[in-house]
């Protein structure tokens, strides 16, 4: 009886393990390409970043190193508008967003001259950049219903960036899955084995086999990619973060680290820290970070705060997003990357291709495990 | 207490008088007493909100009291003489 079964065709074309925003939307697109794809997912207390965030899509003044991240992020923005009109109209789901541009408050001359300085070399080995400095008066232009503080001198700006409610778009990208034909269950994954060819996920409900694995669970990957990978060069980030009382809504062009939500809160938060799997809040740290905001827009000093969280960015070493397969296991897949809001969309319409094996787009291509030394194939 | 009955304190909601038991918050005054169906709008969609946790998380029951707006008023005790009106107006952000 076993053996017969386990010569049959696997029960599961496609599982990808992990349904946070990149493991859902690389679900939603598999499935939107006809894939009969099953989504695992389970809440864990480390891989929470996707429940976390602030919904940013930030694509400015980033990776001056990885030209072609910085792309790549660019080329995922340009998406959105279109993607997210598809997945409301799957899911029914209204999804908040703005595409208005975004906005990096500058503090003293010190900061406005270093920013322009990056912002100039990222637009010179760019070739194009849709952003740049502009000084304080047209930043009271842009946002005029804010009172700056009196040291801001300016900020950057990129017209390509935006807020989406990130909770809305998970949830619209699960349930246009579901609508699509797409098989969700909630259980917990222990381990992933390789089996006859394809694989063998051992779930809390039993085992589950595939003929191809996509590992999308965060920080989890580490563990779970084992069978083929001693170690992933993977990190938790963590981030903190303060919750301000809600207020009429200001803000449609996000500022970075004090960003208004729809709901008319503001969140407040830039702190990147290495500390393991420690997702503890620190009081003088968010301090800090209260103190920075308050000399950005001093009316929040005024207003309450509703709560603290932090979450573990999924970060990987070089910064750079890991798209590969495994060494050795061709059908087995790994996705890891932080930003994984902004780039969401280019998740959803190109990771589908290199999981059915036709490969990444060329801005992309450098993206896989080979640049740490591991033999993969694309 | 008096005469076995449970002591009381007077304050005007929206220049409405209201006698209640001393001990409970505003917010328990305005729901259990008089309700008043909304007591604040929401600041971004001006939705009707009325008092909802009851443990200081929702933000849903603020309200001037004695003069000052947006108290939250879950968190705040009556007082005998207190001035207390609904906020249907959104206090402005700068
Ligand atoms: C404070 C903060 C602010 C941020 N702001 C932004 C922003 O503005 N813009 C932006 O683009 N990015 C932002 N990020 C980064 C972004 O949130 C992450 O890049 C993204 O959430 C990573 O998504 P993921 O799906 O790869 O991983 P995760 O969010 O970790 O999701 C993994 C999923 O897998 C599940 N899982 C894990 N292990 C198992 C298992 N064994 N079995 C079953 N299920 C499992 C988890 O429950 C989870 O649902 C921010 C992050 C933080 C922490
Ligand atoms: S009722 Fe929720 S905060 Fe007061």
């Amino acid at each position: 009886m076993t053996r017969s079964r386990s010569k049959s065709i696997p029960d599961h074309e496609i599982i990808i393990v992990g349904g946070g925003i990149c493991g859902a939307a690389v679900a939603y697109g598999l499935a939107a390409r006809g894939c009969r794809v099953t989504l695992i997912d389970a809440p864990t207390r480390t891989n929470m970043a996707s429940r976390a965030n602030v919904g940013l899509i930030w694509c400015q003044s980033k990776f001056l190193h990885l030209p072609d991240y910085a792309r790549w992020g660019f080329h995922s923005a340009r998406l959105f508008p279109e993607l997210t009109r598809e997945l409301q109209k799957i899911s029914g789901i209204e999804i908040p967003v703005h595409y208005r541009g975004g906005i990096i408050a500058c503090l003293g001359e010190g900061e406005y001259d270093t920013r322009r300085e990056y912002i100039e070399n990222l637009g010179q080995v760019l070739d194009s950049y849709p952003g740049g400095m502009i000084s304080r008066g047209e930043l009271e232009k842009k946002l005029p219903h804010i009172k700056f503080g009196k040291e801001v001198s300016g900020a950057a700006w990129c017209e390509e960036d935006g807020i989406i409610e990130p909770l809305a778009l998970l949830r619209a990208f699960k349930v246009a899955f579901s609508k699509l034909g797409g098989t969700f269950i909630e259980t917990v994954a222990y381990e992933v084995q390789p089996r006859n060819g394809g694989f063998l996920v051992i779930t809390e409900q039993g085992p589950l086999n595939c003929e191809r694995v996509v590992l999308a669970a965060g920080l989890a990957n580490r563990r779970l990619a084992r069978f083929a990978l001693p170690e992933l060069p993977v990190y938790a980030d963590k981030g903190q973060v303060l919750l301000v009382e809600r207020m009429p809504y200001v803000m449609p062009i996000p500022v970075l680290g004090v960003s208004q939500t729809f709901g008319g809160t503001v969140i407040i938060g830039f702190r990147h820290e290495f500390s393991g799997h420690d997702t503890g809040i620190v009081p003088e740290d968010v301090a800090t970070e209260g103190i920075w905001a308050t000399r950005v827009w001093p009316e929040l000093g005024k207003k309450r705060l509703i709560r603290a969280w932090s979450g573990l960015r999924v970060m990987p070493e070089d910064k750079q997003a890991i798209y590969s397969t495994l060494p050795g296991h061709p059908r087995a897949f790994l996705l890891n990357t932080h930003s994984a809001v902004t780039l969401a969309a280019a998740h959803a319409r190109y990771l589908p291709d290199f999981i059915v094996g036709a490969g990444l787009p060329d801005v992309a291509a450098s993206m896989t495990l080979k640049r740490f030394g591991y033999d993969c194939q694309l | 207490m008096k005469n076995g009955l449970q002591p009381t304190v007077t304050l005007t909601v929206d220049d409405k008088e209201v006698t209640v038991p001393t001990g409970i918050s505003v917010a328990a005054a305005v729901l259990g007493h008089l309700h008043l169906g909304c007591t604040c709008v929401h600041p971004v969609d001006k939705t009707p909100r009325a008092p909802y946790c009851l443990m200081g998380v929702c933000f849903e029951c603020m309200m001037e009291v004695n003069g000052e707006e947006n108290v939250q008023t879950c968190l705040v005790s009556v007082e005998d003489g207190m001035v207390v009106k609904r906020q249907l107006k959104v206090p402005e952000a700068k």
